[in-house]
């Protein structure tokens, strides 16, 4: 072969390689030149595309012009993807977080308050927790649309015939442990619990504990939340009114040993509710997460939109979040969906169907509630005491033991 | 062969002559074919190189490269110089991901070459249903090996099939997966049985090599059988075990899954392995920096042992036939 045929050649993989290239670009619809604006969020499966598109269809109903398309990965690839998405071209206006994810996403994220002044956005109307949680560096990152504080489901049936009285609005912890005790056998235990970070720090706020200082930055070590989760661990390891979690068990064991009536009781977000109610054959019970003095003290976690730091038609985008976020959007999806909303004038539509005195539980936690703020490396944090958090429920570690390490590792 | 001169004259020394210079008709004749041999050698040559350029050697430097830097997913990176290797020299649990790696990859490379070795053998004695046993041992290996681990993970959890089985005998079960004391064992167990299968196969390869004449040979000198292993099949088939062990240790240091789907690292920090470890800080904690950094630290280390088993290859591997 000669060498102008290699050229030749070289020119024509060069020529296919950069044809390649330019059809990885994606489409054009970008939102830089008008259009439809992106919804970039976590669509894990139809349930969930179909939840966006619930937004989407009852929004168009307050806003007609409103046009929304909806992309994104899995929940659990969410977190990452989004960071290249957003570092890439034809990139979304409107994303979705959680309030825990807030301080993680915040560079992401463009501050909201001058657009709330614009368009006298009326933020007194929406749960005052979960806007503190969805606040990094003391600017708004994104509307929620829900409020979810954690609370104790049980098996109100499994309570009647042990003759013990099922909890509403007010549950101490000294209560708890007297009705686990009594519903716990050898080969039977009261409650669930799952490795990680989320249910603990829902425990450790009912008990008016806090894993960050004033400042807001880590501080797993202080004495009172060491003493919450000390608590907590001790439930399994001394009081054994539930089983030791295994290493890599994520939340569905909890939730299965929950639904199949092999525990009675475990703490969850509310937007269980639905999913439990269909798949237990037993009366189901809600309650707050037990508090020292009985006392409702909610750790509210929750979703909501923010726009792209770099979107560069914010006006249209909060426009859209203004619809999106109505009292008529959460109203349906409170009752078709099962959200908690975060307006509490749209909560009535939440508690239909569900179990009388529901509703006052959720209204009363969020009457005295408090978002489950984190820290940028709340990741690192969820990730090292969910590996440690076994050994703190078997006795073998201490809560203090575990929580210096996790902060010595994350740092400030 | 034509394409293999051509290139060793391409590379030949300067003292060649110019093909443009007053040289003889019939050199400058040769020069220019070897030249266009070289061109259909460099042609023949750039697909695998173009391969191995892009996704060996650039991704390389390019780790490298993001290893000096504060590099998150999104957002500007910063140019911290050798900080992320200072970090991980002071970091804990980096000290910790790599003994587990080290335990790791030196046992269960042990482990699974015994294994392969021991059942090679036995199924190269003339048993029947050889072929059947062969094909069971390798289904691990064709197996995903997410599928195995949560198969593993559903046996080995605290009321698993295990510990009912040993709760039938009257043995009290261990938390095999959330003990600290048994959970890597629990990781090295399921990794061996999931990969010895191939190396079986790689074994019986070099088993069935061995001539006949070689073992009746030494059959009568009257050695025993374990004499025969000893000092005629283990050296026979070294070459075989060379490469087991290479490949085996290599793919041990890149255990992930394992410990990801097993136990997520813990119970602590006691299956924490180099790839879970640098995974996280790339993809979970938003550090691409310091994961690159823990990717070069890895690579080094593999460099090394790779090396070592090399370099040691000369004192037990035996090509002669």
């Amino acid at each position: 072969m000669h060498v102008r045929h290699l050229t030749t050649t070289v020119a024509a993989v060069a020529g296919l390689a950069v044809t390649l290239t330019a059809c990885g670009g994606g489409d054009d619809s970008t939102s830089t030149t008008g259009g439809p604006l992106q919804l970039y969020t976590w669509v894990s499966s139809q349930s969930d595309r179909e939840q966006w598109e619930s937004f989407v269809s009852e929004a168009q109903k307050e806003d007609p012009d409103l046009d929304v398309t909806i992309e994104g990965p899995s929940f659990a690839d969410y977190w990452t993807k989004v960071k290249t998405r957003l570092s890439g071209d034809d990139t979304p206006c409107l994303l979705t977080t959680q309030a825990a994810r807030a301080q993680e996403l915040s560079s992401l994220l463009m501050p909201l308050d001058d657009l709330v002044e614009k368009h006298d956005f009326d933020l007194s109307e929406v749960d005052p927790s979960m806007l503190e949680g969805m606040t990094v560096d003391d600017s708004l990152r994104a509307i929620p649309y829900d409020a979810e504080p954690v609370v104790l489901f049980y098996n109100a049936d499994a309570f009647t015939a042990a003759g013990l009285t099922p909890p509403g609005p007010e549950y101490s912890r000294e209560r708890f442990l007297a009705d686990a005790t009594a519903l716990t056998t050898d080969d039977h235990k009261a409650l669930a619990v799952t490795p990680g970070m989320f249910i603990p720090a829902a425990w450790a706020t009912a008990g008016d504990a806090s894993w960050l200082n004033g400042d807001g930055d880590l501080d797993l070590t202080n004495a009172d939340f060491v003493a919450q989760l000390q608590d907590y661990f001790d439930l399994v390891a001394v009081e054994g009114i539930a089983n030791p979690p295994n290493a890599a068990d994520a939340a569905d064991v909890a939730q299965q040993a929950f639904t199949s009536g092999d525990v009675d009781m475990l703490i969850e977000g509310p937007w269980m509710y639905g999913t439990f109610d269909e798949a237990a054959d037993f009366t189901l019970g809600v309650t707050i997460v037990p508090s020292p003095s009985g006392r409702p003290h909610g750790m509210t976690a929750g979703s909501g939109f923010g726009i792209a730091a770099n979107c560069d038609r914010p006006d249209d985008a909060f426009e859209a979040i203004v619809a999106l976020t109505s009292t008529g959007v959460q109203e349906s999806l409170a009752a078709s969906r099962g959200i908690v909303p975060a307006r509490a004038e749209a909560l009535p539509a939440w508690a239909e169907g569900k179990a009388p005195g529901a509703a006052d539980v959720v209204t009363a936690l969020l009457g005295n509630a408090t978002a489950q703020v984190t820290t940028p490396t709340w990741n690192q944090v969820e990730t090292l005491m969910t590996q440690y958090s076994v050994e703190g429920y078997r006795g073998q570690r201490s809560a203090e033991e575990i929580l210096r390490t996790i902060q010595d590792s994350v740092g400030g | 062969m034509e394409v293999t001169t051509g290139a060793r004259t391409a590379a030949a020394p300067p003292s060649a002559p110019d093909p443009h210079g007053g040289g003889r008709p019939a050199t400058a004749r040769r020069t220019r074919r070897r030249r266009d041999d070289s061109a259909v050698a460099g042609l023949f040559l750039a697909p695998g190189l173009l391969g191995f350029l892009l996704f060996i050697v650039v991704p390389l430097a390019g780790s490298a490269l993001i290893s000096l830097y504060e590099w998150p997913l999104f957002g500007t990176p910063v140019f911290i110089g050798l900080d992320n290797y200072t970090k991980l020299f002071g970091d804990p649990a980096f000290f910790t991901a790599l003994t587990n790696t080290l335990v790791f990859a030196f046992v269960y490379t042990a482990l699974n070459l015994a294994l392969a070795i021991a059942i090679a053998l036995w199924l190269g004695t003339r048993m029947k249903g050889a072929g059947i046993w062969r094909v069971v041992f390798f289904l691990p290996v064709i197996t995903p090996m997410v599928a195995n681990a949560l198969v593993w993970r559903l046996m080995l959890s605290d009321d698993g099939v295990l510990n009912s089985t040993l709760g039938g005998v009257g043995i009290e079960g261990q938390s095999w997966l959330s003990d600290s004391r048994f959970a890597l064992a629990a990781v090295i167990a399921m990794s061996v049985w999931q990969s010895f299968g191939y190396n079986v196969v790689v074994i019986t390869a070099g088993l069935t090599a061995i001539p006949k004449e070689i073992l009746e040979a030494s059959r009568i000198d009257g050695t025993n059988p374990w004499q025969r292993l000893r000092y005629t099949i283990l050296p026979m088939i070294s070459p075989s075990l060379f490469f087991a062990s290479t490949m085996t240790m290599i793919g041990a240091f890149q255990v992930f899954v394992q410990a990801q789907v097993l136990t997520q690292g813990g119970p602590g920090e006691s299956t924490n392995t180099l790839v879970l470890y640098l995974y996280r800080n790339g993809f979970s904690f938003d550090r691409l920096g310091y994961a690159s950094a823990i990717a070069w630290m890895l690579f080094v280390v593999v460099m090394l042992v790779t090396a070592v088993q090399f370099a040691g290859q000369r004192r037990w591997v035996n090509y002669d036939k």
